[in-house]
């Protein structure tokens, strides 16, 4: 049994269905945790959850709207019934679009602060009143984005919210320090899920000139950000709390050697 | 094997005989732990053959290097004596660090230089001369041992605090610089640490003690509470795993709740 180990630990993962929530479900349950997958689609979480009981930890799969009060109460309470106790929570659910900035309303705006930073809020809450009843502690996990640090005129509010939950975690890192449960935050940078491979944003691992791009230089794999995950639930990370661990590889160098290549072309 | 695994992994710790600090035998002895082979680095024997005999003991596989991190000559030589050993190196944890303690006003050109010396140049000297290995590997991970004076600033161990900032931007330079071939290079920023000697060597017993209270709020709990050598080695373990391999010029801070200061 190693410090990074989760064994029989209970844990929910919203936007648990795909993606990089789907990564983080199967690195807990290789760890050992049970994990609840919570998302809209139910069909996808039926899916990861079977994928997890089929390793031989136990799952529910609970149909969410995260943004709802009442939804995300239920979901806690399901967990509860079932395991008895919640150990881990990552709010993972979010996700980016914004009209140009000048043609963007306030409903526009509020859509995304509600998906991405509400959520946060009301998971992270509601996990929290059963850590603190529990009297054992917990480890709350934030999965924010590169974009809530970076600069992003494409994505405004979806930046803002990300930016939101990375000053949010601190605030709900020192309340609940006193009551051992540690609140850390996850940035993602560009990920390499199955959906953006998809839709066709991976580069190759082969360059034009037929060499290899070194790994550090490819997009996160959404593996990478959930072992981070992995770390931040496990006993290893117990003296960390209120912290940012930035997970993104170099993909922004071979982005810009390669247009620095065509440009060099350009003018050959 | 786990992703937190060092299986077949040789590791350098430098300051890993641990007089001073206690974090850099801890990482050492935990780095052996997870599977990996470790070369204990310091400038004294005795230290070193202890914690190499505490290593071996547990099944582990260690051997001591003595050297002084910031004479470039001796870092070359501790470079030479792991390759020979082993035949590579896979991991660096720069650990060798330390410092005076007094007004900003009282430190002295010398005291100054030599904190630079320890803590940056020889972090600087390590980084390079083991990078130039692992280029021909195309691969390895560099953790350097920053701390949270390098971030909030220390209350008289200016020098100290500088060195350390230094650290962490170092960092992002040389993860940006060595990406290209496959090198992580990280940071673990440790906060208060319960250690033997207080962890700032030379700090005096009262302030420890008033640093210690400051901190304990009642009912505030363990997170409240200085960390130990330990909690930095796990940390350590993880940005020398496969687990971080998304991961480089990165800086976490390992401090608890320990977040009082105008700088975070």
């Amino acid at each position: 049994m190693s410090v990074f180990d989760l064994q029989d630990k209970v844990a929910i993962v919203t936007g648990g269905g795909s993606g990089i929530g789907e990564a983080i479900t199967m690195a807990f349950a290789r760890a050992g945790a049970h994990v609840v997958v919570a998302a809209r689609k139910q069909e996808r979480l039926d899916r990861v959850a079977s994928e997890v009981r089929a390793m031989g930890r136990e799952s529910l799969a609970i149909s969410t709207d995260v943004t709802d009060p009442v939804q995300v109460d239920r979901l806690i309470k399901m967990t509860v019934e079932k395991f008895g106790r919640l150990d881990i929570m990552v709010a993972n659910s979010g996700g980016g679009g914004f009209p140009p900035l000048e043609k963007a309303t306030l409903e526009d705006w509020d859509q995304q602060i509600t998906l991405n930073l509400d959520s946060a809020f009301l998971c992270d809450v509601a996990a929290a009143r059963v850590m603190i009843e529990q009297g054992t502690g917990g480890k709350i996990i934030n999965i924010s984005s590169t974009a809530g640090i970076n600069l992003n005129p494409g994505l405004a509010a979806y930046a803002a919210a990300k930016a939101g939950m990375i000053n949010f975690t601190k605030s709900a890192a020192l309340t609940w320090a006193g009551k051992g449960i540690n609140v850390n935050c996850v940035a993602p940078g560009f990920t390499a899920t199955p959906g953006i491979r998809k839709a066709g944003y991976v580069p190759s691992a082969t360059r034009k000139d037929g060499t290899t791009v070194p790994p550090l230089l490819m997009p996160n794999e959404p593996e990478h950000v959930a072992d981070t995950c992995v770390f931040l639930a496990s006993e290893a990370s117990s003296h960390i709390t209120g912290e940012l661990m930035i997970v993104r590889t170099m993909f922004h160098m071979e982005r810009s050697n390669d247009v620095l290549r065509d440009r060099a072309k350009l003018t050959v | 094997m786990s992703q937190f695994g060092l299986n077949e992994k040789v590791a350098i710790v430098t300051g890993g005989g641990g007089s001073a600090h206690g974090i850099g035998s801890c990482i050492a002895r935990t780095l052996a732990g997870a599977g990996a082979k470790v070369a204990v680095v310091g400038r004294t024997q005795a230290p070193l053959d202890q914690v190499v005999s505490d290593i071996r003991s547990q099944g582990g596989e260690a051997i001591g290097v003595i050297a002084d991190v910031t004479d470039t000559a001796a870092v070359k030589n501790m470079v030479a004596q792991v390759k020979s050993a082993w035949g590579r190196i896979d991991i660096l944890v720069n650990s060798a660090g330390g410092s005076s303690f007094g007004n900003p006003e009282d430190i002295t050109g010398e005291d100054w230089s030599a904190c630079l010396e320890l803590n940056l140049n020889g972090t600087f000297f390590c980084s390079t001369a083991v990078a130039r290995e692992m280029m021909a590997q195309q691969s390895g991970k560099i953790i350097n041992i920053g701390s949270s004076s390098g971030i909030k600033g220390e209350e008289n161990a200016a020098h100290y605090a500088a060195a350390k900032a230094a650290i962490i931007n170092l960092t992002r330079s040389l993860a940006t610089s060595w990406a290209i071939h496959n090198i992580h290079v990280n940071c673990v920023s440790p906060g208060s640490v319960e250690v033997p000697d207080h962890g700032i060597p030379n700090m005096p017993d009262g302030e420890y003690a008033r640093r210690k209270e400051l901190q304990s709020v009642e009912g505030a709990g363990a997170l409240a509470l200085p960390g130990n050598p330990q909690d930095i080695a796990n940390s350590v373990v993880f940005f020398a795993s496969a687990g971080s391999d998304g991961m480089t010029g990165e800086n976490l801070v390992v401090r608890g709740s320990e977040w009082a200061s105008a700088y975070v």
